[in-house]
């Protein structure tokens, strides 16, 4: 009998859509080419989300916990570069660039390896992480290819000198020992503006801006754009749709000086986190 | 009879001229006149009693808290003198989290991170909760009667030998500085920060009339800075960040960056040219006697100018700058080009003894290339200059520490700034410190000049109190920036006092007429309202019944910042002299290294190395966390066989410290860098004991115009001391040894694409 549904419903089973009722798809779009690498969005995301400071020891033992992250590079990719390389012995084109968190991945390649589903994805497009639930096998920040998932080695929430530990946002936990967590696109922001949306009465609709995520609220630049994929007419969909970036496609097709895309996108997890090339004048 | 009505009037007035001074709005001249619109006398028509009642209840719980409810109270961040606006999130009483305030126009509703890690500073575990004194030669703390009693006795009196030292500072905490100085008549004030850059104002203010004049980055097509730092460190990074994100949209602006160190800024220029330490200057020169080839750059400067640019040899130039002739004359085809442009002068190119001179080559290319009304604007005239911004420089802190050592002073009061771990070795400033009779410290942390002072007195943080102050670079001349109390004070009523009060009763112990205030916030208040005449779009009542005050007072608390109207000015008319700049110098070959002490966007110049979110922050350009290193070119350190964490001896002719190496490729091969910030002797658990400081070192050399420090001038030498410390660095897995590289291996993490590319896309878009 399933057997049978299946064969019926094959073509429906296999299309890849995700939660089609639901109303939110969340996603952003990161312009690299007004990033300037400053780091603001990373202590904005300390503040927002109650991430500890481990200490000088323990960053490099790897145990920081930026949920947001600058990485730098020199050097263009190996082959992949749009502009001819100079020999020179400076990086005579700046640094590259980029911020990176948990990409959203909608085939994430650290659920299915969670021994307790204690990260899940929700219906409006997060890859959720039930604190409560996770049992520490770290098989999840094994699995990322991001490497943006952060273990809390320790109870560093203990070692919070007073009065620090009034800064802290009631809105989210702090995390024990033992447990896994990252970016979470600011997960209480959004239900915060879904309940105020609900509020107003409006079910399935939160206004585009109305949720900002804290990266994205104190970026100098703007250069963080984040909102509902599913809304056609907010910012960041317009500039997916702009820049030909789509979900449900694990390999964009290229599309000449189009500058969208995403980060090791060939892997197919489908993150939902747009980049824009870095630029540069090859005249100057 | 008659004659007695005008003497009335006369006194009147008069009483409310010495009025309007004390609350700092003393007029410049006839431009804006209070009286002028007609009204009599505000101040008197409003009863403090009422006003008290109707502006405290930002503090008081039983309004304004709702439990699970967060609201939002502007106010400014005072974390750098830039003066953004703030949105203070609260929840049950608590400062939760800052966000920029939108309708700012210095910020427009974004932070960077030291504004976002205010609140660690108002938090913070190390800050001072109880007065202190000097007692058998330790501090130790007191009560704050005692403590306002000692303070009366060293402060509340008249004395020309009392010296008083405060950072960058504006509105009406300078106004009240001011008052008190007058009151107790002691002419010996100085203003000392470290990062505004002096010289540069300088040279700005002799060339355009304008020590600041409006920078349009956002109108430029092409940005060439000589070491401007703009989007981290250099006056007003997140306005010009805003500026840039505009720069950047197509068609795309282009910006060149030439300094010996990478900085933020540099590492977003599209070209990025290494030069010689202290040979900017020559390099504008070049360019300037470039375009003057060009009837149509040269007429636009007078001929003994011209004269100046005369007999510049590329080829020499191009030996001395370490920047090619082929790479100049691209420079002056860029210059050609793009109009209009914007070339900027930033402190690594102003460090020098001949900074001024080398700042006045650089802005003549704006002159040569018609930029000055284009993109260098004048600034508008605003009435009030005691609340006006002042920046101080180093050449103040020296008349201070020489002061003191000449037996000038007999008291020194320190405020919002921290001479004795800022000022180089050489200038003796601790030691000059300690001939002071007596030295008061108005502190928020145990800062190194804190805890050399006999008396301290614990402030409130800048989320603690009122207060008023002007952005150091405005956007809209005239933004008076507005400070009030998100929250109760975090150590308790009986703990940490404003800085406004405690200067307030200090005053009225010496003159009469400041008892008229019973705080500090109904001084800040009764000027506020006074104000209102000169005020662009005062807010007026919004709900029925409240009184035209109460609407006010709430309009300009929600907005955050009230506009004083403002005077356009003249356009600018540049007055040009002759650049005269050294010969370049040879290298030293004793001491062979440039030591280029780089301020990071994030400690700034030391004083957030007691917040723990900024210390966990990795540098931008070598990303190592909690500690001081030696930034070193790869080739360099290959010659000398030094890896990432080598420890290495740093030794100038002044005094030498250890510090690690980072090798960086962003350096010029006969310079090294060592970040501001750390080396604290003092300044609580996250700041102590952490790294060096770089300013320790440096040679006794200044400005020859100006007196400022010439901080890029000193040479130093390098000796390993031993292999590899415990340096931390997040530059991807190559922790220790080979952090000149970080790849992206192959994978397309970030890609680039040309100008040209971009701007054809986003036309089609």
């Amino acid at each position: 009998m399933a057997l049978k549904r299946m064969l019926e419903n094959w073509s429906d089973l296999r299309k890849r859509d995700y939660y089609e009722d639901e109303p939110y798809m969340w996603g952003m779009s990161i312009d690299l080419n007004k990033c300037t690498g400053c780091g603001s969005c990373v202590t904005a995301c300390y503040a927002e989300n109650n991430l500890p400071v481990v200490g000088k020891e323990r960053c490099g033992s790897g145990h920081a916990m930026h949920w947001m992250r600058i990485e730098r590079y020199w050097e263009e990719p190996e082959g992949e570069t749009d502009i001819d390389i100079e020999q020179s012995d400076y990086p005579e084109r700046g640094a590259h660039y980029t911020p990176m968190m948990c990409q959203q991945c909608n085939h994430a390649p650290c659920e299915p390896v969670c021994p307790v589903a204690a990260t899940y994805h929700t219906p409006d497009g997060l890859n959720a992480q039930v604190y409560n639930r996770c049992v520490g096998s770290r098989y999840c920040g094994n699995n990322c290819p991001y490497k943006v998932r952060y273990f809390n080695f320790f109870d560093f929430s203990k070692d919070i000198p007073a009065p620090l530990e009034m800064q802290l946002n009631p809105d989210l936990s702090v995390r024990s020992k033992g447990v896994m967590e990252k970016c979470t696109f600011c997960v209480q922001r959004i239900r915060s503006a879904k309940d105020k949306a609900e509020d107003a009465g409006h079910r399935d609709y939160i206004e585009d801006g109305a949720v900002k995520t804290a990266c994205q609220q104190t970026c100098p630049t703007e250069a963080i754009v984040f909102g509902n994929l599913k809304d056609d007419d907010s910012k960041v969909k317009t500039l997916w749709a702009e820049h030909e970036v789509e979900l449900n496609r694990h390999e964009q097709e290229k599309v000449e000086d189009a500058r969208g895309y995403r980060v090791l996108e060939e892997l197919n997890v489908e993150p939902s986190v747009m980049y824009l090339d870095r630029v540069r004048d090859t005249e100057a | 009879m008659k004659q007695d009505k005008v003497d009335d009037k006369l006194a009147s007035d008069c009483t409310r001229r010495t009025f309007l001074k004390a609350m700092g709005l003393g007029s410049a001249g006839s431009a804006l006149v209070l009286s002028g619109c007609g009204d009599t006398d505000i101040v008197n028509e409003v009863d403090i009693e009422v006003r008290k009642e109707l502006v405290l209840p930002n503090v008081d719980p039983q309004d304004f808290v709702r439990p699970g409810v967060e609201m939002y109270y502007a106010s400014t961040c005072r974390q750098c003198p830039a003066g953004c606006g703030v949105h203070t999130r609260i929840r049950e009483g608590r400062a939760l989290k800052l966000e920029g305030n939108p309708v700012s126009s210095v910020n427009k509703g974004s932070l960077c991170m030291m504004g976002q890690a205010g609140l660690q500073g108002h938090y913070n575990p190390d800050r001072l909760t109880k007065p202190m004194v000097r007692k058998g030669g330790k501090l130790v703390e007191v009560s704050w009667d005692e403590a306002e009693d000692t303070l009366i006795k060293v402060m509340g009196r008249k004395n020309s030998k009392l010296a008083w030292l405060n950072g960058a500072t504006s509105g009406h905490h300078a106004a009240l500085i001011g008052a008190y100085l007058d009151a107790v008549g002691s002419k010996n004030h100085f203003v000392f920060d470290t990062l505004p850059p002096a010289v540069g104002h300088a040279a700005n203010e002799k060339m355009f009339s304008n020590a600041v004049p409006k920078l349009a980055l956002d109108k430029a097509k092409l940005i060439v800075s000589f070491g401007a730092d703009f989007l981290g460190t250099w006056m007003s990074p997140v306005q010009f960040a805003k500026q840039y994100a505009d720069f950047r949209n197509a068609p795309r602006g282009t910006l060149v960056q030439i300094e010996p160190k990478m900085t933020l800024t540099g590492a977003n220029a599209d070209r990025w040219l290494p030069i010689r330490p202290g040979t900017e200057g020559h390099l504008a020169l070049a360019l300037a006697s470039l375009l003057a080839q060009d009837a149509k750059y040269a007429g636009r400067v007078s001929s003994d100018v011209l004269a100046s640019l005369k007999d510049v040899d590329i080829e020499a130039v191009a030996k001395a700058t370490d920047i090619s002739a082929e790479r100049i004359h691209k420079l002056h085809h860029l210059l050609t080009s793009h109009a209009p442009s914007l070339v900027l002068s930033g402190s690594s190119a102003e460090g020098f003894e001949h900074g001024s001179q080398a700042a006045n080559a650089i802005l003549l290319l704006n002159v040569m290339l018609d930029n000055v009304g284009k993109t260098i604007l004048p600034r508008e005239e605003v009435d009030f200059p005691d609340l006006h911004p002042q920046l101080g420089g180093w050449a103040q802190l020296k008349s201070f520490v020489d002061g003191l050592n000449h037996g000038d002073f007999d008291t020194a009061v320190v405020f919002g700034t921290n001479p004795i771990y800022q000022a180089p070795d050489f200038m003796g400033a601790d030691k000059a410190f300690a001939k002071a009779k007596t030295k008061v410290s108005f502190s928020m942390f145990p800062d190194e000049t804190t805890m050399a002072s006999d008396v301290v007195i614990p402030i409130h943080s800048p989320l603690e109190e009122w207060n008023t102050s002007m952005p150091a670079y405005a956007v809209e001349d005239g933004q008076l920036n507005l400070q009030q109390p998100v929250m109760n004070p975090v150590f308790g009523d009986d703990s940490t006092r404003a800085f406004g009060d405690v200067l307030l009763t200090l005053l009225q112990n010496i003159d009469a007429q400041f008892k008229r205030w019973d705080s500090y916030q109904t001084y800040v208040t009764d000027a506020l309202l006074t104000m209102r005449p000169v005020l662009v779009n005062p807010p007026r009542a919004t709900v029925p019944g409240q009184t035209p005050e109460e609407g006010f007072k709430q309009g300009i608390l929600s907005t955050g910042f009230v506009q004083l109207k403002s005077k356009k000015s003249k356009p600018i008319v540049a007055k040009l002299e002759p650049v005269d700049l050294p010969t370049a110098t040879g290298d030293d070959a004793k001491f062979p290294f440039h030591l280029v002490p780089s301020p990071r966007a994030g400690l700034w110049d030391g004083r957030h190395a007691n917040l723990p979110w900024l210390q966990e922050l990795p540098d931008q350009l070598t990303e190592v966390v909690w500690d001081s290193w030696v930034e070193m070119h790869p080739k360099t350190a290959e010659s000398m066989g030094l890896i990432t964490g080598d420890v290495v001896n740093v030794k100038s002719s002044s005094g030498s410290l250890t510090a690690k190496v980072v090798v960086f490729p962003g350096i010029h091969k006969n310079t090294i860098a060592i970040p501001l910030g750390q080396g604290h002797t003092e300044y609580g658990r996250y700041a102590k004991g952490i790294g060096v400081n770089p300013y320790k070192i440096l040679n006794a050399k200044f400005d020859k115009q100006t007196g400022e420090l010439a901080t890029h001038a000193t040479q130093v030498a390098i000796t390993k001391v031993e292999n590899r410390g415990d340096l931390v660095t997040f530059a991807h897995g190559d922790l220790v040894l080979e952090s000149n590289t970080s790849t992206q291996a192959g994978r397309e993490i970030v890609k680039t694409v040309t100008a040209e590319q971009f701007n054809r896309e986003e036309k089609e878009v």
